[in-house]
């Protein structure tokens, strides 16, 4: 701070010696304001709280210099006071000293020199005083609030249903949860200290396994807990950060939570029973449905329709009507039984209990045999295949009949939105653009092309949700079971592929998946 | 004559079964029906039919113990048995292989395609 800005208070009732003072620290760059007694000292202090230090008498009419002290520290204000004091009265000094002065100066012969030295002294103290101040206030701030954190994370980990474990850097125990010593039938308190390595593990052994993983990966395991209850565990690493950056995050210990997911897994169970049955039940009416109908159908056109008059129109419109009316009854029943499929497939599948296989196959072989189960489809409706299958494509490693499952699916897909033209299929590697390499996996890009009536913007995004079936629902007759499209997205995606769609309203609709191919030496990642 | 056993407890798809295969009826081929697992096991030993379509969820005893039991046994080993069944996933193919069976079809089935199929079997 420079001196000009630091405001100094004269008092003194002799007025030479106000003005030999004032003249002294104003020499010195400081700002001087004057006063006669203590009572006018002060009530300029109160007025002007600039005022950075008071050099004070001690004898004045109306308020002494002592009195000064006492009032200005009533009032509550924190303005050091310097007290000018006679050579003679030493006691005096040391009375002011006690009161608050923060130093005193000898009107004697030097004080031009020990005024300026002491006013510095002074200033630089009370600065320091100040940032102490300042500096407790904060820390007991802090205090404060961690001890509110602390309480409050307290109460969560204690009242948390999850089981909670964490370790130091030496596996020992230093936190346990009531829930945890819950799931697995100990008292909490007890593993505090506990070594994960050493023999102790008892009822948690499974837990410690993962501890001692100490991969940075996290870990997930499922678990037996206490009365015969299912439990899911998630083991993580706990790393302390640096402030260097380039300092790697010091490890300081593990961390296990603990999920009971019995209920979870029996709503499962209960929902995969649930489909199961439904799926069954559904499927012996449907069967007598569609078979009596075909049967009737065969019977109508071998045995009845040949002696129905040939030349009566009625007769015609009637057959004809019959033939119609029954190929709804069939398409319809063959729709129920597709749905019936598809909600079992796509239920097994986002449950994760589908068992994939994980084979070497070519992806040019697996569009051959989707073309191939396709291709009485396409020549019932007139519309031709045109094939854009780069040759020498590298392997993909997949489960292959899942594969051409999503093949035909939007094979018929375009199929069903397509009246006459042609659909092309194209099969490249992917440019590195528009799909890039990841996890040292190249891609390949499978695209059908159909120049059908195209999805809206809107849509797009909807397509592959399930039930989503596009379009006005009212006036479209659905086509499909509306899940086709969700169970090819989760086989792309379990693939670590991506599907997705380009479309515009009238235009046609190019859908597009990824799949990643093996990578072989000398094959760049973004070939 | 051949001979063939329809096994189903729903009435409607023992009914669905006999008409599907009442061509063959007419050429001669003779054709059981029973609606449990038990009974038709006692019939396969008495009977030796060519050709079972064995239902798998019935009372008493499921296809899949009847399948295993027949070709289990030396004597009746070489009856041709067709699993028709409601039970549409992979891992249900798959323990119907492992009972034995020669052919698995899924409900609902095409009338047509059981006569195809019995036709070849039967070599008619």
């Amino acid at each position: 701070m420079n001196n000009t800005e630091i405001k100094i208070l004269v008092v003194d009732d002799d007025p030479f010696v106000r003005d030999m003072l004032t003249m002294i620290l104003e020499g010195s760059g400081y700002t001087i304001v004057t006063a006669e007694n203590g009572l006018e000292a002060l009530k300029m202090c109160i007025a002007d709280s600039d005022i950075d230090l008071i050099v004070s008498d001690v004898n004045m009419p109306v308020m002494d210099g002592i009195q000064l002290i006492k009032e200005i520290r009533n009032y509550g204000l924190d303005v050091p006071i310097i007290m000018v004091t006679g050579v003679s009265s030493i006691s005096v000094a040391v009375d002011a000293l006690s009161s608050g002065a923060i130093d005193y100066v000898l009107k004697d012969e030097g004080i031009e020199e020990t005024i300026i030295i002491t006013v510095k002294r002074a200033l630089a103290k009370h600065q320091i005083e100040l940032q102490n101040k300042q500096l407790i206030a904060d820390l007991a701030a802090k205090t404060t609030e961690q001890e509110y954190t602390l309480s409050n994370l307290t109460a969560i980990i204690s009242n948390m249903p999850n089981g909670l474990l964490v370790t130091n850097a030496q596996s020992s125990i230093t936190l346990a949860n009531p829930a945890i010593g819950r799931m697995f039938g100990v008292n909490e308190a007890d593993l505090l200290g506990k070594d994960c390595q050493s023999g102790f593990a008892g009822k948690l052994a499974p837990l410690f396994e993962m501890i001692c993983v100490q991969s940075d990966e996290p870990v997930a395991i499922q678990m037996e807990l206490d009365g015969g209850r299912l439990g899911s565990a998630v083991a993580a690493v706990i790393r302390k950060k640096q402030k260097n950056s380039e300092i790697p995050d010091e490890f300081i210990g593990n961390l296990v939570i603990v999920r009971d997911v019995t209920l979870e897994k029996e709503i499962e169970r209960m929902k995969d029973d649930f489909l199961s049955t439904v799926s069954h039940e559904l499927r012996t009416p449907l069967t007598s449905v569609l078979g009596f109908t075909k049967v009737i159908r065969k019977k109508l056109e071998e045995v009845i329709f040949p002696q129905l008059p040939s030349d009566d129109a009625k007769t015609d419109r009637t057959v004809q009507q019959i033939n119609e009316n029954i190929g709804i009854i069939i398409s319809e029943g063959e729709r129920l039984t597709t749905l019936i499929n598809d909600v079992l497939d796509l239920s097994k599948m986002e449950a994760g209990k589908v068992e994939w296989k994980q084979e070497p196959a070519l992806i040019q072989e697996i569009m051959e045999q989707a073309i191939a189960a396709t291709t009485s489809l396409f020549e019932n409706k007139g519309v031709t295949i045109v094939k854009d299958i780069v040759v020498d494509l590298p392997c993909i490693s997949c489960d292959r009949d899942r594969i051409v499952q999503v093949v035909i699916n939007l094979l018929s897909n375009a199929l069903k939105f397509t009246d006459k033209g042609s659909i092309a299929v194209m099969v490249r590697r992917s440019t590195g653009n528009d799909c890039p390499a990841e996890n040292g996996h190249g891609f390949i890009v499978v695209s059908i092309v159909d120049p059908g009536i195209g999805i809206a913007g809107k849509d797009q995004e909807n397509v592959f949700e399930k039930f989503k079936q596009v379009g006005d629902t009212l006036t479209d007759r659905p086509k499909g079971s509306g899940l086709g499209l969700p169970i090819c997205k989760q086989i792309v995606e379990y693939h670590g592929g991506k599907i997705w769609v380009e479309s515009e309203l009238g235009k046609g609709s190019t859908f597009c998946f990824t799949l990643p191919h093996i990578l072989t030496a000398g094959m760049s990642k973004y070939e | 004559m051949p001979k063939i056993l329809i096994v189903d407890d729903d009435p409607c798809i023992r009914i669905l079964l006999k008409q599907s295969l009442e061509e063959l009826e007419d050429e001669g081929v003779e054709l059981i029906i029973t609606d449990n697992g038990e009974s038709a096991l006692d019939i396969i030993k008495r009977e030796i039919p060519d050709v079972v379509f064995l239902d798998v969820m019935m009372p008493k005893m499921n296809g899949f113990d009847v399948c295993n039991a027949v070709k289990n046994d030396p004597a009746i080993s070489n009856v041709f048995i067709v699993l028709l069944t409601v039970m549409s996933q992979k891992v249900d193919k798959l323990r119907g292989k492992a009972a034995g069976a020669d052919i698995y079809i899924t409900k609902p089935f095409n009338p047509d395609e059981v006569l195809d199929v019995t036709r070849k079997i039967l070599g008619m």
